[in-house]
């Protein structure tokens, strides 16, 4: 194969991926509208991002326990210590790409920190928050 | 000329020896890897099952995939059913996945003909309420109780008994041999 096409290859590869995700996410966002959601802010997804809450345990709980507040770095498991990829699409593509799996996360880790699933409004500013970084 | 078919002929028993030597041992090393080989494939048949990436993408990104064969099948089951509160987190599965998982558990778990490990943990579980973590069926306990707790929950590089990719390298290959176990921050366990 031609050496000078491998770059341009890769950086079709990365759009593609770039696309996917923002379909994927656009997609989510006008779902939580259609249930009566106005307008979403990002800024109050990072509020609630490093917002920590108290928990059965005693020791507050926030998104950060594990992601970390550096979301471009690898995180690690509150309970387990088990590594996980960065949360940033930025530098992790794979993330923000399957609603499925954006679905299931929210679900789970709304539950464990906050004690309650969250509403379409906070799922969707911490969306727009996390999809810039 | 006596002499020198003498030395000759001791030269060669000597030759034909050695090489009988070496013959015996390679033959008995081929038999003890074969010997590994079969009971760390049977241990680790469940990654060939077509559901473990399945498995291990819903339930190995939060702690170690472990090997199903470590339970039996009721533990596994009684787990599912309250992922609401699993250890303290919360690891819920929408329905038609926890019905796949569960299968690849049950199909996978402790039993007859489930390798090394599957067999020695449910003769250890027989007659007994099903245990609800890995950590506390006799056999586990067994094969743990003499490492001192410094090493393990004393230990940042550990932290606990369920970490067991920690010391155990290959555990994520299903492979739990003694021989492979170093511990963070002391190395080898030899007991």
């Amino acid at each position: 194969m031609n050496i000078s096409i491998i770059p341009s290859l890769v950086l079709v590869g990365l759009l593609a991926a770039a696309a996917v995700q923002a379909g994927t996410v656009d997609d989510l966002l006008a779902e939580y509208q259609s249930k009566g959601v106005g307008s979403f802010d990002a800024s109050a997804g990072e509020v609630l991002w490093q917002q920590r809450f108290p928990s059965s345990d005693g020791v507050e709980r926030a998104c950060t326990s594990c992601h970390t507040s550096d979301l471009r770095q690898k995180g690690r498991h509150a309970v387990t210590g088990k590594t996980m990829e960065p949360l940033a699409p930025s530098v992790n593509a794979k993330r923000f790409s399957k609603r499925r799996q954006i679905e299931k996360w929210f679900k789970r880790n709304c539950k464990w920190t906050l004690g309650r699933e969250c509403t379409a409004q906070e799922k969707g500013d911490l969306l727009s928050f996390l999809r810039k970084q | 000329m006596k002499k020198t078919l003498i030395s000759l002929l001791v030269v060669t028993g000597v030759g034909i020896s050695a090489v009988g030597l070496v013959a015996g041992e390679r033959g008995e090393r081929h038999h003890n890897e074969d010997h590994e080989r079969h009971e760390h494939g049977s241990s680790a048949a469940y990654r060939s099952d077509p559901q473990y990436d399945l498995y291990k993408s819903e339930c190995g990104d939060c702690h170690m995939a472990y090997p199903p064969s470590m339970l039996p099948v009721a533990s596994w089951q009684g787990m599912m059913t309250v992922l609401d509160d699993h250890f303290g987190d919360n690891a819920e599965l929408d329905v038609a996945t926890a019905k796949e998982v569960t299968a690849f558990l049950g199909r996978n778990a402790a039993g007859e003909g489930s390798g090394e490990y599957g067999e020695r943990s449910w003769r250890a579980t027989q007659g007994l309420a099903p245990p609800l973590r890995i950590t506390e069926t006799d056999y586990f306990r067994g094969q743990h109780h003499e490492i001192p707790d410094k090493m393990v929950t004393g230990n940042p590089d550990v932290g606990s008994l369920s970490r067991c990719e920690s010391c155990h390298r290959e555990a994520e290959l299903g492979n739990f041999d003694e021989h492979g176990v170093r511990i963070p921050g002391y190395g080898r366990w030899d007991d």
